[in-house]
């Protein structure tokens, strides 16, 4: 198969593409279609959290993408990762409906539009945007992927062992290796620079997979446009030997701990130290290694260290809830979605926060000594573990990479030309795009948004040079599976115990060498019902497919069951070609014996009993078997996007820029949201000037209609859509302006300021405004701060006026920086004013960090005050309207700052609707943000399909923010409206009216609000549509009414009846 | 709480309560009552009454054996919401399930007005028809023996409670009237011109308080003795309690909570082919048929101890005397514990099936 293959095409993953074409080698002629058809490809470069969302979104759009990643595997960073911040789980494998992703390593490998070159880099990029040419070298294909089946006897006889920098949280390896056990492609790979071509591994791979002689090769791809994704370097910590790393074991970085806390880490999850495996019991993390440091390589913050801190420490507590675990740190910067909260959850569980500067980590016997600077005064304390929260750099390779971009470098070595201004994701290449932590940075979700903003950059190129932003013709959309549109499914056919079932072996060699193949086969025949049982030599290669298209042909059966590897792969691979010679839906029966079986009992010849057991069950569950069938049903063309603000704006211009007619709906008389109040932005941009500059977009796009003073009165899921009435605000008018129907909706319905704390507008009547007040105060005086009112010598700020308490527990995010913002501007103007920020942290992630750098160094005095120790505004002597008592945390001193204008920054609350939530089926926290799929990998979507979110309708962002997720919610958006058609699962719930009592439990339960009662039938009804077959309703149901397809509790009691007979 | 004291006069309690019942049906209060009765000697039922006469006559709301509980009548008659408003003189157990059943969807509590009563236990159906006039001397069943619940929740329903624990003939019984009762009926009651009875309230609550005491160290006592005697057998302790189980489900009929319409292991999913029966009896060289019984009741207790109110109809249904009540309630007394759900005290409290959250999981 690679010698067919071989020339030309390296290392592309053939894996993926056979997988989906199966007998009919689509590999070779995906990179054809990518050169002929030039109008539909994106080169993506790096695979990881960014690059993989870019691809998928794209693919889905049904265009071609070339996945480049320089590592021997795609999935970047996270496939290190144990868990994930704020969720604490896997979040790529959290039940979200599989519109997209179930897990995006599985989706990117498996997509038929996505090639996946891995060991590759982009050599140069020529022509331009719409027409480009990118060369990709291609290291040799040492190990062939369609040959390695992983097991490792390579490994095992290699001499060469290879070291690893530890603080990357890698291993040392040996010359030949698997990258890890969620790699993909899952094969072993080479290491070139290091094997000294022995020959042991080619001697002892029973399969012939590797080639020592393999060669290198260019390979050129024909693009519309190019996104740029990639990953995050480590700051290497030997380069601060105050902290003690690399003296002592027991000064490890985060990532290092991260391995050590993962089952899949080199100790299997245990976290033990030194030879005697002690465990730590008191642990010490020390936060802005490298980072925020102004004289050395990372001045800015790298924004995503405080909160990998706070995930360890809270496994650590609840690993060892005695043990004492302690964060030094400088500021906690958890301000995405959920991180307050997650902080104050870790503060729950025991881990203390300290804040202050650790000079230094002694390495001693057993342990290590934290010096702690606080007040001047330093004090040591003993620790058994030190864990260094190291930064993060520019990637290696990123010159590399910007030459052959042609573009130039930005912010301290990353991509990137307007990364903090508002058209982010763009570079001054036109059509080359950026996004990932090569950008800045970033958490997942941040990743996730700019990618997808990415993304919609590039689908917009590609229909462009296609000719016509049409949506719909532009771009031939990817064969969807067959579709049967099933009414009630009549089986005229055998009687159940007379159908045919027919067991296909696969021998996969050598993987299922501990089996007795011959056996299996041979007491196969012999079972009830059983009219063929066969040996198939590799269910995975053409021929095996084929060999079992010959044997069903030659041998009718009605049933098919595989014995081989994981159903996953199976059934993928003979899906299409079982339906060819008759085998229904539903038909086919998967007996995991290999990762069951042949792996985990190697030299145990009990696998083989066990192989016999779960082949039975398969026998069993298969007699009980029944069709399963797909609907389908049209999505209505056209989108709504509630909201006229900065996200609004643009997601409908995206949208409209993509071919797809919008209704825009803003409640108020003119267009821009609370942008309208805001002059400009913190890295100084001209937010007016946005705001005209989209408001006279949308106007003049004549696929977009603009209902101004408008709101949307009553909306519901209708079929495959949405209908909607849009009410005029305007007094006295009471028709509607008529009711529509739409495919997608997207929600850009912001924010508002909230309101003052009593606590803080009690005794004062003058000089108390809020941050925003202060700001336009700042706006009116033109930004000649001459022409303000009075004398103004003293401004006080107070960070988290109302915020981050018990009543309102998230962070707000945006107020550090307006804070930053107008404490930069007054200083600017009016040096000679003192201007104090007393805050509980200031937040400036990422690359804001270097305002707050800029406020310091224009002489802003921040205070630090304490949770328990709210600033109190008094009413002012000497002239001062306002005295304001603060407790300095820092000094620990009561201070009284006599003031012009105490400024009181208080937070943002979001617009969370009750009735658009019913009605689209959707939900919003306590504090009024709407609740997305999933809070890492799905930002923008919701769990009913083809509802979006951006803005600070999801969560309080500023304006460069806002762009990014209009852009990304946009996309997602178009991705619904350009496949047109929504297909059912095969296996979704299922009523048994005879057995409802209609005591709605499944109603409740159901999390993606596909059931409902029938209230005059008083019995559940499912939307098959919406239901995504999780089996939470069948498990309620306590009459056996809910029933779910394929899983039926009859068919699952017979087949766990026979596992122990 | 609207506290008011009915007189009971030498015909004694029952005619007292009758004659009150019947005319907050004579008035217009309730278009129907459901009422305990006795038609023949020694035997009571549930009577849907719309002649208040009968009420007057024949109800018998002190009796104290419970022959059914009364919400699985009540709830199917019900079921959909009624055009007139229906009484039912319920006791708190039975009340307790109605309200599960209301919030199963079951029942319709609009147009339904609940008149809660004091209910100290109930004995023995069969010794009650031998001995119903010297009821005294019986022995009351071991799920009235240890139950918590004497008087009716009071925010179940916006309702009516008669209150007479600690409370004799002389001095009358307790009307109290929720502050949540439609004023409308409210307004036709307080006209009966029945006298104050706080006075009766505080009484009725030190004798209650007197009587949760002794119910508390009997509940406990009671189940500690339950749990000690299954304990260290585990499964096998429940096998060998079931063992007598004939399958006939008639603990699944007298279970007030139990509402499906068919019960699963009579249905389809537990037909097994005869070739799976014998393969079982041949892998244990026999098998008890019929089969399934053990996991009938752990699937019954699985589905219904957290809405389980005590009541013991299960135990007294059983044809072979299994002593079910120490097993169901003992159970259900735990899981609901662990969820801090209170079976039947409130409408507005969520079946805690519903309101699963993914962070229950994580480890207290």
């Amino acid at each position: 198969m690679s010698e067919e293959y071989g020339h030309g095409s390296g290392n592309v993953d053939d894996r993926c593409c056979d997988i989906t074409y199966s007998s009919k080698g689509v590999k070779r002629v995906m990179l054809e279609v990518g050169r002929a058809n030039n109008a539909s490809a994106v080169l993506v470069v790096g695979g990881g959290v960014a690059g993989m969302h870019a691809s998928l979104t794209l693919a889905e759009a049904g265009v071609n993408v070339f996945l480049v990643d320089s590592s021997p595997t795609c999935g970047g960073l996270v496939t290190l990762l144990d868990r994930t911040f704020p969720t604490a789980s896997c979040g790529v494998c959290n039940m979200a409906i599989s519109e997209q992703a179930y897990c995006p390593m599985i989706e990117v490998s498996r997509h038929p539009l996505i090639t996946l070159m891995t060991d590759s880099r982009v050599k140069s990029v020529q022509g331009e945007a719409g027409n480009f040419t990118v060369a990709v070298g291609q290291k040799g294909e040492y190990v062939r992927r369609a040959l390695c089946d992983s097991c490792g006897k390579c490994e095992a006889v290699c001499p060469v062992e290879v070291d690893v920098p530890a603080h990357t949280g890698m291993l040392p390896h040996k010359a030949i290796y698997r990258p890890g056990h969620r790699s993909l492609p899952g094969v072993f790979v080479l290491d070139d620079s290091a094997c000294d071509r022995c020959g042991k591994c080619v001697e002892a791979c029973p399969r012939g997979a590797i080639n020592l002689d393999a060669k290198p090769c260019d390979v050129e791809v024909s693009v519309s446009a190019v996104i740029a994704g990639p990953g995050l370097g480590h700051y290497d910590p030997l380069t601060r030997k105050e902290y003690g790393y690399g003296c002592t074991e027991n000064v490890i970085t985060g990532l290092e701990l991260e391995r050590l806390l993962s089952p899949s880490g080199p100790t299997g999850g245990r976290l033990i130290r030194g030879p005697g495996c002690r465990i730590p019991r008191r642990i010490a993390f020390v936060q802005c290694i490298g980072s925020r440091d102004r004289a050395g390589e990372v001045p800015y913050c790298s924004a995503v260290c405080c909160m990998y801190a706070i995930k360890e420490a809270m496994k650590l507590k609840e690993l060892m809830p005695d043990a004492v675990v302690k964060v030094f740190f400088i500021d906690i910067r958890a301000c995405g979605k959920g991180f307050e909260e997650y902080y104050e959850k870790a503060k729950g569980l025991g881990v203390e926060f300290v804040p202050c500067r650790v000079s230094c980590v002694e390495p001693g016997n057993e342990h290590v000594y934290v010096s702690v600077e606080t007040d001047g005064a330093v004090s040591r304390e003993e620790f058994d573990l030190a864990v260094l929260s190291t930064g993060f750099t520019p990637p290696d390779g990123i010159d590399e990479l910007s030459q052959a971009l042609g573009i130039e470098k930005g912010l301290f070595g990353y991509l990137g030309s307007d990364v903090t201004g508002f058209s982010p994701v763009a570079t001054e290449r036109e059509g080359i795009y950026v996004c990932g932590g090569g950008v800045e940075p970033q958490d997942i979700p941040t990743a996730i948004m700019w990618s997808g903003a990415c993304a919609f950059h590039a689908l917009k190129d590609v229909l462009t040079t296609a000719g016509s932003p049409c949506a719909r013709e532009a771009t031939p959309m990817p064969k969807p599976g067959p579709i049967e549109i099933a009414d009630d499914v009549e089986s005229d056919e055998r009687e159940p115990d007379e159908e045919r079932i027919g067991v296909f072996v696969c021998r996969c060699k050598p993987s299922m060498d501990g089996l007795d193949i011959d056996k299996i086969v041979k007491w196969a025949k012999e079972q009830d019902q059983v009219v063929t049982a066969m040996e198939i030599p590799d269910m995975c290669m053409d021929r095996g497919v084929e060999a079992l298209l010959a044997g069903i042909k030659q041998d009718p059966v009605d049933k098919v069951i595989i014995a081989g590897c994981s159903p996953r792969d199976v059934a993928l691979l003979v899906e299409e070609g079982l339906q060819e010679v008759g085998i229904k839906k539903g038909f086919l029966e998967v007996a995991n014996i290999r990762e069951q079986c042949a792996w985990p009992h190697m030299d145990d010849e009990s696998a083989t009993e066990k192989a016999l057991d779960l082949v039975a069950m398969a026998i069993e569950q298969t007699r009980h078997g029944k069709p399963l069938t797909q609907k389908a049903r049209p999505i209505p063309e056209g989108a709504l996007v509630i909201g006229g603000g900065i996200a609004g704006m643009r997601a409908a211009k995206a949208l409209a820029d993509l071919g797809h007619k919008v209704s825009l709906v803003e409640k108020a008389p003119v267009l821009g949201g609370r942008a309208c109040s805001v002059k400009r932005s913190l890295s100084g941009m001209d937010v007016q000037a946005l705001v005209n500059k989209l408001s006279e977009e949308v106007r003049q796009d004549p696929l977009i209609e603009v209902h101004v003073s408008s709101e949307v009165s009553r909306i519901s899921r209708v079929d495959g859509g949405f209908r909607a009435t849009i009410q005029s605000r305007e007094a006295g008018s009471q028709t509607p302006r008529g009711e529509s129907e739409c495919g997608v909706v997207i929600l850009a319905t912001g924010g508002t300021e909230a309101e003052p704390p009593k606590a803080f507008t009690g005794q004062v009547v003058s000089g108390v405004v809020t941050q925003t007040e202060f700001e336009a105060e700042l706006d009116q005086a033109g930004l000649r701060l001459e022409d303000l009112p009075g004398e103004i010598r003293t401004v006080v700020m107070i960070q988290c006026a109302g915020s981050r308490d018990a009543e309102r527990p998230h962070c707000s995010r945006v107020c550090c920086l307006q804070a930053l913002k107008n404490a930069i501007r007054m200083k600017t103007c009016r040096p000679e004013t003192e201007v104090y920020i007393l805050h509980r942290d200031m937040r400036a992630p990422g690359f804001y960090e270097l305002f707050y750098e800029q406020a310091r160094e224009m002489g802003v005095v921040f205070i630090r005050y304490p949770e328990n120790a709210v600033p109190q505004l008094l009413p002012g002597d000497s002239g001062k309207p306002v005295l304001v008592e603060v407790y300095d945390e820092g000094l620990g001193e009561l201070l009284h700052i006599p003031a012009d204008f105490a400024v009181l920054s208080v937070g943002v609350e979001g617009s969370g609707d009750a009735d658009l939530a019913s009605g689209l089926g959707i939900d919003f926290d306590s504090q009024g943000f709407y609740t997305e799929a999933n809070i890492k990998a799905r930002p923008t979507d919701f769990l009913t399909p083809g509802v979006y979110v951006c803005g600070t309708a999801r969560a309080p962002t500023a304006v460069r923010e806002a762009l990014i997720s209009a852009e990304a919610a946009a996309v997602r958006a178009a991705v619904r409206l350009r496949r047109g058609v929504e297909h059912s699962r095969e296996n979704t719930s299922n009523v048994r009216a005879r057995l409802c009592r209609g005591c709605g439990i499944c109603v409740e339960v159901c999390p993606y609000d596909a059931r409902s009662l029938d209230e005059d039938l008083r019995v559940a009804v499912v939307d098959e549509f919406r239901c995504q077959g999780c089996g939470a309703c069948q498990v309620a149901c306590p009459g056996g009414a809910a029933e779910h397809l394929g899983f039926e509790a009859l068919r699952l009691l017979a087949a766990l009846d026979v596992a122990f007979s | 709480m609207n506290n008011l004291v009915i007189p009971v006069g030498e015909e004694g309690r029952a005619r007292a309560l009758g004659e009150f019942l019947a005319k907050v049906l004579e008035l217009g209060v309730v278009d129907a009552m459901v009422v305990p009765v006795m038609p023949v000697p020694g035997v009571i039922t549930y009577l849907m009454a719309k002649d208040p006469e009968l009420i007057r006559k024949r109800a018998e709301p002190f009796a104290r054996v419970m022959p059914v509980n009364g919400a699985s009548p009540v709830a199917r008659a019900v079921s959909k919401k009624p055009r007139g408003r229906i009484g039912a003189l319920l006791k708190p157990c039975e009340i307790r399930a109605l309200v599960e059943l209301v919030k199963l969807k079951q029942a319709e509590a609009d147009n339904l007005l609940v008149i809660g009563i004091d209910c100290v236990g109930t004995v023995d159906r069969d010794e009650y028809k031998e001995a119903y006039s010297d009821v005294g001397r019986l022995q009351f069943r071991d799920a009235c023996k240890v139950c918590l619940n004497p008087c009716p929740p009071d925010i179940a329903f916006p309702g009516i409670n008669i209150g007479h624990i600690g409370l004799d003939d002389e001095s009358g019984l307790l009307v109290s009237l929720s502050p949540e009762l439609d004023p409308g009926i409210a307004g036709v009651i307080e006209e009966l011109g029945f006298e104050n009875g706080d006075a009766l309230a505080g009484k009725r609550q030190s004798a209650l308080a007197t009587l949760k005491e002794e119910r508390d160290k009997a509940y406990r006592e009671f189940f500690e003795k339950a749990r000690a005697e299954l304990d260290g057998e585990g499964i096998g302790g429940v096998a060998k309690l079931l063992a007598a189980c004939t399958g006939c489900r008639n603990c699944r009929v007298a279970c007030p909570v139990c509402y499906c319409r068919e019960c699963i292991f009579d249905g389809d999913v537990f037909d097994y082919e005869t070739r799976q029966i014998l393969g079982r009896a041949g892998r244990k060289g026999g098998l008890k048929i019929p089969g399934e019984t053990l996991l009938y009741h752990l699937t019954r207790m699985n589905h219904m101890s957290l809405s389980c109110v005590a009541c013991g109809m299960c135990e007294d249904a059983c044809p072979v005397n299994i002593k079910l009540f120490p097993l169901f309630a003992g159970v259900a007394g735990r899981t609901q514990g662990l969820l801090q759900y209170v079976p039947g005290r409130s409408q507005e409290d969520q079946l805690p099936f519903t309101t699963f959250r993914e962070e229950e999981l994580e480890p207290r």
